[in-house]
């Protein structure tokens, strides 16, 4: 025995795991705080990822689900070769007109003007709308005088998509449109539309009934059989149909005479369908009516495409910087993972060097008893990760729990308000974490505790034993 | 070659104060025998513990050659060191120095993780040297609810854990009353006995030091005087002469 030194036994973890652990009990406070500190870190890392996730995948619905739409309306217009349109341009409404109904000559569109542009050669035929916007807030405020694009197409598939912050605005807006319900242009021309869910389709020279889309019943809160009241006039709903937008369509069908009684409008309408008997007449017959009625704007199959082009340019731009936007986010993102990183390496670096700082007589009784530099780094190492682990599990926890909230907190709104009120509606943004993520983070949380930990467990372990016998 | 368990030469210790150089232990000369009792006594500053942690490898002398128990320990690496102060050596401190968060027998377990025991066999020596020192009833206390008295005794237990050869301890009644004292004197006197160790303790009281088989006196870091079995009358006489 004498002048043997035993082969160094090894480090007894289960001793060290169960000492860390009660170290970590005695500190309550202190440790709690740093737990749900790191667990907010860590939550910040697990939350920004899957807003980002939820912006991107919005995007790219709304991208794919804009691209359908503007190829539906592409080929719908391309089978309208024959139509023009006429209305009232400058596009002042018939109902402003009004007052002052003897200045016929200009461009208010009326029954004149429908025979006259029934008369010219080539016109199979005439059929006229009036369409009236409800519970508009303030017109002027919006469009400057001019109409919001009230539901071109009889069927509703015109309608185009309006800039995103007026729909929010518009959210109370109906368009009331009167179709004129002949039988000839029920059959030939479909002024109504193609699809009813429930009830049934207006019938010729009907009056007094309406159709709404299912977007409008729950508006109204009525079903088929019920009545709403329109500038104060009762109107029984006869059917619903289907809405084909993405955007929703608001649009109220009656007869034409009905709407025009109701916003007193006379024999005044909103606009024209003129239908050429044949695509080749389409040119001449819209000159002639150009050159009849200058205020009337007038448009055909390529002016109509054209527009939607113009629309569809517009619409690739808005998403255009509003992915620009999800760009910036990213940056904004990636930083906020760093600082959480950082926050998360920096608590777990500051309690242990106050821990260890706390302690020092501690472990400089163990280092009298034997204990080596080993020993103590891994004591303090591993109550170093035992806390991070804690705050690991809290924050998996608050990331789950919290997620959206924490992602629509920390990241710029602007990502979705960019897009307003139709990316929710698209695709309603749900924000999930990825639990695939969830578990890296927790790992990096884990890490970042070992490596936090690693420079005042090495303080600890320089403690001299002398430090024993020092006196409180 | 003298079965000397210590053997200490030339040993001095200075601590760098600044710009001062204040002086803890200076040219000490040792020899202790397997199972010797000795008293080490001084007046305040004499550098009594000084030499007991130089003694205790808790520190190491800027000079001189210490070996313990047959080895040079004067340049071993630090991890040898630990080893030493694991196998060899047992330390008491005046306060006690148990872990707060730790019952007794897990106290007294501590040292043992740093030999090749199982858990089973730690807790088992635990328990008997718990009963050793007459706290078989208290084994699931932790410190805080135990006397001063009490914790000694635990201190003692924990230092006699891995059967060292020496045990070291500075004033270990220091924080006691005078029944306890007492006690805890004869504590450690009984059991170093028993178990052939040799004790090295720190004293200012001379009825204590009277008892043990040497005393060395030491003055101003120096070795005084190093006598077998000095009355109190003479300590106290001595005291006086240098004085
Ligand atoms: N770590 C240190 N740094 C600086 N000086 C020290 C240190 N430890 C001891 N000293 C000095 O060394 C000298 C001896 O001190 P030591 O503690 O060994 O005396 P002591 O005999 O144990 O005294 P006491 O009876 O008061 O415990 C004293 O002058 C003391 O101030
Ligand atoms: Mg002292």
């Amino acid at each position: 025995m004498v002048g043997a030194i035993a082969p160094s036994p090894e480090v007894h973890y289960l001793g060290i795991a169960s000492r860390a652990a009660r170290n970590i009990a005695r500190r309550k406070g202190r440790v709690i705080l740093a737990v749900i500190a790191i667990g907010i870190a860590m939550a910040v890392m697990i939350s920004i990822p899957a807003g980002l996730n939820a912006s991107q995948s919005a995007m790219e619905q709304l991208n794919d689900r804009m691209a359908v739409d503007y190829a539906a309306q592409a080929a719908e217009i391309e089978n309208t070769s024959t139509l023009i349109e006429v209305g009232n341009t400058g596009s002042s409404f018939s109902s402003q007109r009004q007052g002052a109904p003897g200045q016929q000559s200009s461009a208010t569109v009326n029954d004149t003007v429908i025979s006259t542009i029934k008369a010219i050669d080539g016109v199979e035929a005439v059929v006229p709308f009036v369409s009236q916007t409800e519970g508009m807030p303030d017109r002027e405020d919006f469009f400057g005088g001019s109409p919001p694009d009230s539901g071109g197409m009889p069927n509703g598939t015109m309608n185009m998509p309006d800039m995103s912050s007026m729909r929010d605005m518009l959210s109370d807006v109906v368009t009331v449109l009167g179709v004129s319900l002949t039988e000839e242009n029920i059959a030939n021309y479909s002024v109504l539309p193609t699809t009813i869910l429930e009830g049934r389709n207006l019938e010729a020279s009907e009056t007094g009934a309406v159709l709404l889309t299912e977007n409008l019943t729950a508006y109204y809160e009525c079903g088929v059989g019920d009545t709403i009241t329109i500038q104060d006039t009762e109107f029984t709903v006869v059917g619903i149909y289907e809405n084909t937008t993405t955007m929703g369509n608001r649009t109220v069908f009656m007869s034409i005479a009905d709407a025009q009684e109701i916003y007193d409008m006379g024999t005044n309408v909103s606009y024209l369908y003129v239908y050429a008997e044949d695509e080749d007449y389409v040119s001449t017959i819209a000159s002639a009516i150009s050159l009849a009625y200058e205020d009337v704007s007038v448009s055909t199959m390529s002016d109509r495409l054209e527009e939607l082009n113009n629309l569809q340019e517009m619409s690739e731009q808005t998403l255009a910087s509003a992915s620009s936007t999800v760009e910036q986010t990213e940056n904004t993102a990636l930083q906020m993972i760093i600082i959480a990183v950082a926050a998360t390496g920096l608590i777990i670096l500051f309690v242990m060097l106050y821990t260890v700082k706390e302690r020092t007589k501690e472990i400089g009784v163990l280092k009298t008893l034997g204990f080596s530099k080993g020993a103590v780094i891994a004591q303090f190492m591993l109550e170093g990760v035992m806390v991070s682990a804690i705050a690991g599990i809290v924050g998996a926890v608050i990331g789950w729990l919290g997620t959206s909230t924490l992602a629509s907190v920390l990241l710029p709104s602007s990502t979705t308000s960019s897009m307003g009120g139709r990316m929710q509606q698209v695709a309603s943004l749900s924000i999930q974490p990825d639990p695939a993520w969830m578990l890296v983070a927790f790992l990096i949380v884990v890490c970042l505790g070992a490596l936090g930990s690693l420079y005042p467990a090495w303080r600890a372990s320089r403690t001299k034993p002398v430090e024993a016998l020092k006196n409180d | 070659m003298t079965d000397a368990i210590l053997r200490a030469t030339g040993l001095s210790r200075t601590f760098q104060m600044g710009e001062r150089n204040v002086i803890g232990i200076q040219g000490v000369n040792l020899e202790i025998a397997r199972g010797e009792s000795v008293a080490i006594r001084g007046p305040s500053g004499s550098g009594k513990t000084t030499l007991l942690t130089i003694l205790g490898c808790l520190d190491r002398p800027n000079e001189g050659q210490l070996v313990i128990d047959g080895t040079d320990v004067t340049a071993l690496p630090e991890s040898a060191l630990a080893r030493i102060r694991s196998d060899k050596i047992g330390f008491v401190f005046q306060s006690f120095n148990l872990m707060p968060f730790l019952n007794a027998r897990e106290n007294v377990e501590l040292p043992m993780e740093l030999t090749s025991m199982t858990a089973q066999e730690r807790t088992q020596r635990a328990k008997e040297l718990l009963k050793l020192v007459g706290l078989a009833d208290r084994e699931d206390h932790r410190p805080s609810k135990l006397s001063a008295g009490e914790q000694q005794r635990v201190s003692i237990a924990r230092a006699l854990a891995n059967r060292p050869p020496l045990l070291l301890a500075d004033e270990p009644t220091g924080n006691l009353d005078s029944k306890n004292k007492v006690e805890i004197v004869r504590l450690i006197r009984r059991l170093s006995a028993e178990q052939n160790m040799t004790s090295v303790m720190v004293t200012h009281d001379n009825r204590v030091a009277s008892q043990a088989g040497r005393v060395i006196f030491i003055k101003d870091g120096q070795v005084r005087s190093n006598k077998n079995r000095v009355p109190v009358k003479e300590m106290v006489e001595e005291e006086e002469d240098l004085d």
